[in-house]
């Protein structure tokens, strides 16, 4: 592992202790020496297991389901079907079609059409085995662009249509920009299902406390959307539910709406019950169950000056999104907004539905819509430089934009931009211009190298997407021992050791006085999901905000002591002083017992929400995002001709995250985010045939291990953003969204052909096509 | 979830083979195969014989100048013992990345040869060995040429009663050998295809071939017609080449065109050449 990282001199992290520092991630001794509790660790007196029994079809309507068999079955205690909801039947971010239990229809073979909840395991194993569901099987539909057709199979009879929300982007004039373009590069792309491969499958346990509050504790990515889709599922008060993450073991997008089903499934059990009710997924359910990345099936067209000035980009995206919307509208209108690359595109003329299809559904995973996007714009880039002969790097650098920039959705831009910075730092890293040169003269032998470069920009936060505001607090003790909670979730991403080191260098203490405790819907506000790679950001400015209100509180105090103005106070080292005298200073424990002694508070709330955006999605113009990450990834890979294998030699990725809180962490991003892009570009394929999935494990479902990628390095840029904390943006998903189109113009370079469909697999590239054992049944 | 099953651990081979003969069983080794695939079941109507408690099956040893593999000796045994290391340096090679090391830790040698599995990587280093396996029930004993005993995929002609006790064969006489295995990564992936192949050449002649393919025909065993290729042959890369497109064919023939054959038609003929190279010292 090797590092690069550009630091100007800058005002915003001088002299502070741990931010901008590679502090130790707070968990990690734990998590090293095996002590989290992760969820299903959990247990309780009197405990049943439950267990769900899936759809037999992929579409058909269910006439009865007959649970008297189960319900007598040795050590069942509940069962639970349609019949038993007492609230709310629907849940959904953006449609409400989601059901915990299938209500007359079953769309999908992961639908839950009935719970048991049973002493043993194995019990409930048996007992769903006899409920008895008749059902009346329906025509299905497994392709997004068969079900847009007029009489398709629909999911939603009362929708009329299996379109969900279009989403578009305009800017400017496609028509004229082609008009003015010298070359028009015109192809289309797909994109599998994709597992998240979370390392820990969904689990979760509920109960009843003596209040007669509904607890919940699980592997919950997002607590506060859980909670809310309980509540709704119970009809009780959302002061009734109460839940919880334990430790999570990965998610990456993935532990959502499927946990708030369970959720629900698993509260209502034990309300039925009286009883503690638990349940951990094996690893098939959950591959069946859970939610994929959208396969994209994208059509581009894209006009370029011969000097290479782009000047129109139209795409036509279908998005399958299975049998739930899920967040699927909001992963189209990424798809396109960052869809024409970083680049100044005058003319924008962007189409994207997401389609329901009687496929497993597909929702949020790391990226979000981009990574899919990325892959087409990106390639397309590198055909028009081949085309025009010019270099990729070069064609980059004359279109990346800049401060002062409009963005392909007319946005303009006014923040610092460190994309050109970014693009010539990757390409020196990896050794651009000579490897370059040297692969694209003739090469002899079946192994044949090339070198890929491919950009992108990343609106921050939810941004068009929803409202967007979290919460934070900050308890300072009477011994000068601080707890630091906010509503963000972590999930393994480290958040809890950035908001430590935000609160820790704004108080001017040291990060081991800080105890920083994980949310609980109950003790801190709703403060959103934690997704679109927004801790930093919203909870790092929460976690600032309430720090500040109490150092505000503390200086005011130290002030009137040290009989200073309270402008001359600072903090740091764990002593306040004067600036102007620093030896008049009193240590931070004397200045809290003498805070304690005047009842002054020390705890104060923390809030924050984002900075307006106006995005108009009918017209499909506006600021869709308030800023953007600007990420560059470059690869190098050698391609085994004879059998289509190929290896990624070396591979650099770089980012202007607006400023590195703490750059180990920020390796890790990279690094992981790069090993998760490899496996988009050359492993990764959930196979679905006739709404079956036939990889429902990792022994098929094939993820790179550590000895399929190569030593990565990592470049921080840096351009502060004014609203961050401390400049901070963001980079959990830029690390993953790039990866893959570096590596398949690596790869076009290498065997001077391209592959259009995701993943490179050994077939693919060596045939230019895929290979599948399962046959597609005939029509008709 | 595992379904419930009676499990009966002896710890010697008599009493193994009482057992086995007056029940209804099947047996485990390492389990790694079995378990898995034990997960699928909702119940099952055999009960489980362990047979990993059972010392004298797990030794690796060389007698009368022929070399005796326990049927219970893992991957990793075989991959660190001295006599393999030294006089059958081919079998180190295939098991080096079997699996995965959880997997070679605790999978069997005559485990991987009972479930026959077409991806195994220990058979087809063992059929260029010309390898037996030595079966033993209540009734006797018999030997049984590995390739004649593995009838086609997930088969074996193993008899009621009878448990493999252990893989003998002669140290090869060759001058290089290769292993090649291609799976979709680099590790923990299971063999999309792979070749044993060794070579015996004398005064720059090859004077003995042997090509030993997995997971490309509908059995195990060598493919005499590229071995006869060669021999008598001067080792060159056209040679190999010849002999590898020669397997190819063979695939072709004897499995007919599948939806695989595309990809493996053009890929089995450059590992054999590839593997023929490395063999030769001819590498490519």
């Amino acid at each position: 592992m090797t590092e690069q990282r550009t630091l100007e001199p800058e005002k915003l992290t001088k002299g502070l202790a741990t931010v901008s520092k590679p502090v130790k991630r707070l968990d990690a001794e734990d998590k090293v020496k095996g002590k989290p509790l992760f969820a299903d660790d959990y247990d309780r007196p009197g405990i049943l297991y439950a267990k769900q029994l899936y759809s037999k079809f992929p579409h058909a309507k269910i006439i009865n389901i007959d649970i008297t068999e189960a319900q007598d079955s040795p050590g069942v205690k509940g069962v639970i079907t349609r019949d038993d909801i007492p609230g709310k039947h629907t849940y959904g971010n953006v449609i409400e079609d989601q059901r915990a239990l299938a209500d007359v229809k079953v769309r999908f073979l992961g639908d839950v059409v009935c719970v048991v909840a049973a002493k043993t395991k194995r019990q409930a194993d048996a007992a769903v085995e006899k409920v008895k569901v008749e059902y009346e099987e329906l025509p299905a539909v497994f392709d997004p662009r068969e079900a847009l057709k007029e009489g398709a199979p629909l999911l939603y009879e009362e929708r009329k249509t299996n379109a969900q929300i279009p989403q578009k982007v305009r800017h400017g004039n496609v028509e004229k920009g082609f008009k003015e373009s010298d070359l028009i590069i015109k192809k289309k792309f797909t994109t599998p299902f994709l597992e998240h491969s979370y390392i820990e499958p969904e689990s979760a346990i509920a109960f009843i406390d003596q209040q007669g509050t509904i607890r919940i504790k699980g592997s919950f990515q997002n607590p506060f959307t859980a909670r809310e889709v309980i509540a709704g599922f119970l009809s009780m008060g959302l002061d009734k539910i109460r839940v919880q993450k334990t430790v999570l073991g990965g998610t990456f997008g993935g532990k959502d709406e499927l946990m708030s089903a369970i959720g629900c499934r698993l509260a209502l059990l034990s309300l039925k019950t009286g009883c503690p009710v638990k349940t951990t997924y094996s690893r098939e359910n959950s591959f069946l169950e859970s939610h994929k990345r959208n396969p994209f099936y994208m059509d581009y067209k894209v006009g370029v000056t011969k000097d290479g000035i782009l000047k129109a980009v139209e795409s036509d995206i279908v998005v399958d999104s299975g049998v739930y919307c899920s967040m699927s509208p909001y992963i189209a209108l990424r798809g396109i907004v960052q869809g024409a690359g970083p680049y100044r595109v005058e003319n924008v003329c962007s189409d994207a539905v997401s389609v329901y299809t009687n496929n497993p559904y597909t929702g949020a995973m790391r990226g979000f819509g981009s990574p899919q996007t990325n892959v087409a714009i990106e390639s397309i880039m590198d055909i028009i430089a081949q085309k025009l002969d010019i270099d990729p790097v070069k064609l980059r650098l004359k279109n990346a934009l800049k401060k002062g920039d409009v963005a392909p959705t007319g946005q303009k831009i006014n923040h610092e931009v460190g994309l050109t910075e970014a693009l010539q730092k990757t390409a020196k890293k990896i050794g651009w211009k000579k490897k370059r040169k040297k692969y694209s003269k003739k090469q002899t032998g079946d192994y044949r190298k090339g070198v890929g470069i491919a950009c992108c920009m990343r609106g921050i936060s939810l941004g068009a997407e929803g409202v967007d505001a979290a919460a934070a607090s900050v308890s300072v003790q009477s011994d000068g021992r601080v707890i630091v909670t906010t509503g963000i979730t972590d999930h393994g991403q480290g958040s809890q050791t950035v908001m430590a080191q935000i609160a820790a260098d704004i108080l001017g203490i040291s990060i081991d006085r800080i105890t920083y405790l994980e949310p609980d819907t109950s003790l801190i506000p709703d403060s959103g999901p934690t997704v679109a790679s927004r801790s930093t950001f919203m909870g790092g400015n929460a976690t600032k905000d309430a720090a500040l209100k109490v150092k505000k509180r503390m200086i005011k105090i130290v002030a009137e002591l040290l009989e200073s103005p309270e402008e001359y106070v600072l903090v740091s080292g764990g002593r306040f002083y004067d600036r102007k005298s620093p030896d008049l200073e009193i240590s931070f424990d004397e200045a809290v017992k003498v805070c304690n002694n005047k009842a002054v508070p020390l705890f104060e709330y923390g809030w924050y929400s984002m900075p307006a955006i106006d995005w108009d999605e009918e017209k499909g113009v506006g600021e869709p995002y308030f800023t953007y990450v600007y990420s560059v990834n470059a690869a190098e890979v050698t391609v085994d001709t004879a059998t289509g294998k190929v290896k990624v030699d070396n591979f650099v990725s770089a980012h202007d995250m607006g400023r590195a809180i703490n750059p180990m962490q920020c390796y890790g991003q990279m690094f992981g985010g790069a090993a998760m892009g490899i496996g988009l570009a050359l492993y990764e394929e959930v196979e679905v045939v006739e709404g079956v999935m036939k990889d429902r494990n990792f022994d098929t479902y094939t993820l790179p291990t550590a000895c399929d990628v190569p030593d990565f390095q990592g470049i921080i840029v840096e351009r502060p953003d004014p609203e961050g904390p401390f400049g901070a943006k963001s980079l959990g998903e830029p690390a993953t969204e790039v990866v893959a189109p570096a590596v398949l113009n690596a790869v076009a370079q290498a065997i001077g052909r391209r592959i259009y469909d995701l993943p490179a697999s050994l077939e693919r590239v060596l045939l230019g096509k895929k290979l599948s054992k399962y046959k597609k049944k005939k029509k008709g | 979830m595992l379904p419930e099953f009676n499990l009966k651990r002896p710890l010697t081979l008599n009493e193994a083979l009482s057992e086995y003969a007056a029940g209804s069983y099947k047996i485990i080794a390492g389990g790694t195969d079995m378990i898995v695939e034990m997960r699928k079941e909702k119940s099952i109507d055999f009960d489980i014989l362990d047979i990993s408690g059972i010392p004298k099956l797990k030794s690796i040893k060389k007698e009368g100048g022929k070399i005796i593999i326990g049927a219970l000796s893992t991957f990793s045994d075989v991959f660190k013992n001295e006599i393999v290391q030294k006089e059958v340096p081919l079998l180190k090679e295939a098991v080096r990345n079997a699996g995965s090391l959880q997997i070679r830790n605790r999978g069997t040698i005559g485990g991987n040869i009972c479930n026959a599995s077409p991806a195994a990587d220990s058979v087809p280093p063992l059929v260029a060995l010309d390898a037996e396996v030595n079966l033993v029930s209540t009734k006797g004993q018999r030997t049984v040429k590995l390739d004649e005993f593995i009838t086609r995929p997930y088969a074996t002609n193993i008899k009621e009663g009878e448990i493999l006790k252990s893989i003998t064969f002669s140290p090869p006489v060759c001058t290089g050998y290769h292993f090649y295995k291609l799976g979709r990564r680099e590790a923990l992936a299971i063999s999309r295809m792979n070749v044993a192949v060794m070579l015996n050449i004398k005064g720059g002649v090859i004077e003995d071939a042997v090509i030993s393919p997995g997971s490309v025909m509908p059995f195990v065993g060598r493919v005499t017609e590229a071995e006869e290729l060669l021999e008598g042959n001067k080792p060159s890369k056209e040679l190999f080449e010849k002999a590898g497109l020669k397997v190819s064919g063979i695939m072709i023939k004897e499995s007919g065109i599948r939806w695989s054959t595309e990809y493996k038609k053009p890929v089995i003929k450059e590992m054999v050449s590839r593997a023929l190279n490395f063999a030769a010292g001819t590498e490519k």
